[in-house]
């Protein structure tokens, strides 16, 4: 495929365009003379800075429950504040075994600084008594706070 | 043939030519002098690198050669932070 | 089951409250010292904390009913409440937009000291508050976001270890309540302690300074531009997610009213005596 032909442009035309470019009235900030571009990245804090960061809190773990097939994992972080990704992890003992989400994921916090999951128990598996499923909950930006919380689910016979 | 955009979500202010853009779900911000806002404003999914860098070249022609290494450089810089994506 | 003595101290910043409240009689009177200055203006009660003694060296702290910290001394403790209560009041905040920065105000101008933690802005805040300026605060302002006035949370000036040669210059008496020194070297003054006169509620900001302290450097002072100080600005907002287009209107606002620069330096003497001559030119 050939290059397209370059048509030459007149400086009056190529400046008409750059001042259109460039935003309405803004003729006088286009620049008379080349200056090197330079360019700055930043970003924006991902939180208040001047703590040690959030405090993460996992729900309270339930240890003598008659669980079926639908666990949901909760956890928040102090002070409440969206947007903070969370990581979890799932581990199991006993026959019980997860058919969804993936075993570690990341969620981000809501409004409220929450998050919550819903896990599904493989029902072919049985949920046995002294089974446990464990979400265990860590910030995934170690910037973004301490701790992790830990919330353990264990069955204390089939609830469904 | 490289054609930058920008990415979408945006914020944009312009101030005296120059501008800062502020991408909140990517934690981005970054500020730009005049000619760099020019290239900027210049990548709209439409245009090349190369019409670009000779609309730019015709505009100042005593920086030509300036213009074609540094057109390139800062669209590659914007690509590589994620703030422009190649068509 | 202890019984709390006090029924707690207000602490109002950018339009939330934290309520703080100790069993510990040597707790809850430094807390009293060192937060007397902020303002204790009713809003919604953000964050209740409660700060007990479980013995004389073994501390918690809880929010709301749920501990935060146990098991702590009496300095991690103080310093733990500190900081989450700054956290709690920057980061919720939904009508201001918080800064992480100092302010002070000479005249009728309000500086701003922005930047990161290690850039000098605790240290300057002390120097200049001594030197007579006023004093917002060392850590966060707010800007309403509809408003053209700043506020600080008027906590008592945090000096760290390094700076230590700081009260040691101006501080005459240092067994006085107002002066708490931390095991680790770290000190809280209360500022009224640089000078009596130092207290301001709010200021209109004039004059932005981003210091960066840098051992053997020159004083070296560069003019932004009102797109480098938005810049700069926006990298120290700390509630951005909080606010109608992530404060960017209101930053820029602020970014005009101003005049900026960055300030390099490591003498802090030449570097308040720049920043009080630009002040009072401006």
């Amino acid at each position: 495929m050939k290059n397209k032909p370059s048509a030459k442009i007149s400086r009056r035309d190529a400046m008409k365009v750059l001042a259109v470019v460039a935003g309405a009235a803004a003729l006088a900030n286009v620049p008379d003379k080349w200056t090197k571009p330079g360019l700055d990245i930043g970003v924006l804090p991902a939180h208040a800075q001047t703590s040690s960061g959030y405090t993460l809190l996992a729900g309270a773990s339930d240890p003598n429950a008659n669980y079926c097939f639908n666990l949901i994992s909760t956890a928040t972080i102090s002070p409440a504040a969206s947007g903070i990704v969370l990581r979890y992890v799932i581990t199991t003992s006993g026959t019980v075994t997860i058919a969804s989400p993936a075993l570690s994921g990341t969620i981000p916090t809501d409004i409220s600084g929450s998050v919550s999951l819903n896990i599904t128990v493989d029902s072919s598996l049985p949920f046995d008594v002294g089974d446990t499923v464990t979400v265990t909950w860590t910030f995934e930006n170690a910037s973004d706070g301490i701790g992790s919380g830990i919330q353990v689910f264990t069955s204390s016979g089939n609830g469904c | 043939m490289l054609v930058p955009a920008p990415i979408e979500g945006f914020q944009i202010e312009t101030l005296d030519g120059e501008i800062v853009l502020l991408h909140p779900a990517r934690n981005l911000i970054i500020h730009s002098n005049q000619t760099g806002a020019l290239i900027w404003h210049l990548c709209d999914g439409i245009r090349t690198v190369d019409e670009i860098t000779e609309l730019l070249s015709a505009a100042y022609p005593d920086a030509r050669d300036e213009i074609q290494a540094d057109v390139p450089a800062v669209i590659q810089t914007l690509i590589s932070r994620g703030a422009l994506r190649s068509k | 089951m202890k019984t709390v003595l006090i029924s707690g101290q207000l602490i109002h910043f950018a339009g939330g409250t934290v309520r703080i409240r100790s069993d510990h009689p040597g707790i809850s009177k430094t807390l009293e010292i060192h937060f007397k200055h902020c303002s204790t203006e009713n809003g919604p009660i953000v964050a209740n904390y409660l700060v007990t003694a479980v013995n004389d060296t073994d501390f918690t702290v809880s929010v709301d009913g749920s501990d935060l910290f146990s098991k702590i001394n009496y300095d991690k403790a103080l310093w733990l409440l500190m900081q989450d209560v700054i956290t709690s009041l920057n980061g919720l905040s939904t009508t201001d937009l918080v800064f992480h920065a100092a302010a002070l105000a000479l005249a009728n101008s309000g500086v701003i000291l922005c930047g990161q933690s290690g850039s000098g802005k605790s240290s300057l805040a002390a120097w200049l508050t001594a030197s007579g300026f006023q004093y917002l605060t060392d850590e966060v302002i707010a800007l309403p976001i509809d408003g053209d006035e700043i506020s600080g949370l008027c906590r008592s000036i945090v000096l760290k270890r390094g700076s230590a040669f700081i009260w040691q210059h101006w501080l005459q008496k240092k067994d006085v309540d107002g002066f708490l020194q931390f095991n680790e070297g770290s000190a809280w003054i209360e500022p009224a302690l640089f000078n009596t006169e130092a207290i301001r509620a709010a200021a209109k900001p004039r004059v932005l300074i981003f210091p960066r302290y840098l051992p053997e450097a020159e004083l070296h002072v560069e003019p932004l531009t009102p797109a480098d100080a938005l810049f700069r600005l926006l990298q120290c907002l700390v509630n951005a997610r909080n606010i109608p287009d992530h404060g960017m209107s209101a930053t820029t606002r602020l970014a005009r009213q101003v005049t900026a620069f960055s300030l390099t330096y490591s003498n802090i003497e030449s570097a308040a005596e720049w920043i009080k001559q630009t002040t009072l030119a401006g």
